[in-house]
């Protein structure tokens, strides 16, 4: 995950930019709650732009992982969206 | 153990092999579920027609785009769904697997086999909803589409690429007519399609067997929305159904697609326009049912050589009550055909079956989509039976005519009597010419219409074993020339004398 940062910061940049005027906050959701220590640390690895404002939520179904909500927009690297996509992936296979 | 090993290494493998990349997907929230209608909230940035997830597993078709809501109509049972739940946009328009595999199978309108065979697999996807071919990739009407249907063939034919409505009360034999096109495919070429439309699940599996009976199913496929499978089925069957035939066109086929009925469409999407509350217009059907219909039916065409030469005719079939043309429905489709097969329950019931009335029903294609042979014996068919029609009246005077319109009312009484066929039982070419050009000259003219029956089926007898240079010539050269026409004189006088 970390090695697609470069990949993510396309992503994310486009998402920010489409929603300029708007003021809509980015909502990260994790198994876990985050401190303030983890979520700068998120900001800096995946290169959210400092003025943005993020927003933590807990929410124990994912699993682990964390997804990037923006609006009506997400991007999902929670385990339970893998697990899903696997599922998905053998129903095809079989 | 040793099995268990090798699968847990080759989900192993599976796993490693499986590319995750993160990307941006519209995600919505439901809102509020109505009776196979889910209302959304989020989806931003969907377009109209886009096909959304439900997290529980069902998938949704958008219809309804306004400021903060979306309406998404649920394809398959919307029982599982639940308020909050999260819905994913697939960002795919609605579309269904096509593959020469259909051929045979019984499918509903996703695409999901419901015969109890393997599933569809396909990689080839082709879209329900699709503006129809513009007037420079079409070319004019010109082969015939044999029904094996007497009356139809020589009165009202149908060509290759045209629509022709098959319309009347219930229980008048609009199905049945269908069905026998179909069956009288066999050896043509002719790819079809039979798309049931809220039916009664005994009367399709009935349907099923009638054409597994007649070796019909090698090249039939049936698109199945029964009457208690969902309205966005029911609503969505034929587009599935011209898709498949789109794709069997594409590569220069000629298809034949039987929409049984469209009443029954309209009535689905009233029901689901009515719960996304739009307006409700006359017989609170929705504002766009015309264009419901004239969409679906506009697809239906036959194309230029430069394009692959393929067809797409249709047959929609419309219920009328108590033979009322001028209701709504039946007038907007009548207006969008090339023509209707009007059948009346009055004739059924007094045993002139195929129930056709002659005088109302009409194909706009014409004389082009008939063989020179066909073309040359109803001529005079045509003549004799109108001047029938208008004498009809007067046969209860009989004893009181004189002897020109006494000749009339029998010979059309003989006519009209030939042109009666039993159900599921399509003639082929040579013997359809064959007993109209009986039925033309004045050697009938003395045989009781008690007899004519009889007279038809010895003489299809006798036609078949002793009139091969006929058959020939009509089959393979397309023209009755004047030895044919002696020979069939011959056979005619043979066959009378045995009676």
């Amino acid at each position: 995950m970390v090695k697609s940062s470069n990949n993510f910061a396309e992503i994310l940049e486009k998402l920010l930019r489409y929603n300029k005027n708007s003021e809509k906050t980015i909502m990260i959701i994790t198994a876990v709650k985050l401190e303030n220590a983890d979520l700068s640390l998120i900001k800096k690895i995946f290169s959210l732009p400092e003025n943005c404002k993020v927003v933590n939520k807990v929410d124990s179904n994912i699993l682990g992982g964390l997804i990037f909500k923006f609006g009506s927009q997400i991007i999902d690297l929670s385990i339970k969206g893998q697990l899903k996509n696997f599922k998905k992936q053998f129903n095809f296979s079989i | 153990m040793k099995s268990i090993d090798k699968y847990l290494k080759d989900i192993e493998e599976e796993i490693k092999s499986i590319n995750i990349k993160p990307k941006i997907e519209e995600i919505g929230t439901v809102f509020e579920v109505r009776d196979g209608v889910a209302i959304l909230t989020g989806l931003d940035n969907i377009s109209y027609g886009e096909i959304v997830e439900f997290e529980s597993g069902g998938k949704g078709y958008v219809v309804d785009l306004t400021k903060d809501r979306v309406g998404v109509i649920v394809l398959g049972d919307y029982s599982a769904i639940q308020v909050g739940e999260m819905a994913k946009s697939t960002g795919q328009m609605l579309s269904i697997p096509v593959s020469n595999d259909l051929l045979g199978r019984v499918i509903d309108p996703n695409g999901k086999p419901y015969d109890g065979l393997a599933p569809i697999v396909s990689n080839k996807f082709y879209p329900l909803e699709k503006i129809a071919p513009s007037v420079i990739y079409r070319h004019p009407v010109n082969t015939p589409l044999q029904t094996g249907i007497k009356i139809i063939d020589a009165l009202i034919p149908i060509g290759r690429g045209q629509r022709e409505l098959i319309i009347g009360d219930r229980g008048t034999g609009k199905t049945t007519i269908a069905i026998d096109t179909i069956i009288n495919q066999k050896n043509e070429n002719v790819i079809c399609i039979y798309c049931a439309i809220g039916q009664k699940n005994s009367k399709i599996a009935q349907v099923i067997e009638l054409l597994k009976k007649n070796q019909a199913m090698d090249y039939t496929i049936i698109v199945n929305a029964g009457a208690s499978d969902p309205a966005s089925l029911q609503y969505l069957a034929p587009y599935a159904a011209t898709a498949i035939g789109e794709y069997f066109m594409d590569q220069g086929k000629d298809v034949l697609v039987v929409y049984d009925d469209l009443t029954k469409h309209a009535w689905a999407y009233r029901e689901i326009s009515l719960i996304l509350r739009r307006p409700a217009g006359r017989e609170a059907y929705p504002g766009d049912i015309f264009y419901l219909h004239s969409r679906l039916l506009e697809r239906a065409c036959k194309l230029d050589e430069k394009y692959g030469g393929g067809s797409l005719t249709a047959l929609p079939i419309i219920e009328t009550l108590e033979g009322d043309v001028s209701s709504y429905i039946p007038t907007n489709i009548i207006s969008i055909t090339d023509g209707q097969v009007f059948l009346e329950s009055d004739l059924f019931n007094s045993g002139i079956r195929p129930a056709i009335n002659i005088g109302l029903s009409v194909s706009r294609v014409g004389s082009s989509a008939q063989t020179l042979p066909m073309k040359k014996v109803s001529a005079k068919l045509k003549l004799d039976l109108a001047q029938y029609r208008e004498m009809a009246s007067f046969s209860q005077f009989e004893s009181e005519l004189d002897e020109q319109t006494r000749k009339f009312l029998n010979r059309g009484a003989r006519l009209t009597q030939l042109l009666v066929q039993k159900k599921n039982n399509p003639y082929s070419l040579v013997e359809e010419v064959a007993l109209i050009w009986a039925g033309n000259s004045p050697l009938l003219d003395n045989l009781p219409v008690s007899k004519i029956t009889e007279f038809e089926t010895r003489f299809l007898a006798i036609l078949a074993t002793q009139g091969n240079q006929v058959i020939k010539n009509i089959n393979n050269k397309k023209e009755l020339g004047s030895d044919d026409e002696k020979k069939l004189e011959e056979l005619v006088k043979k066959t009378l004398a045995e009676i």
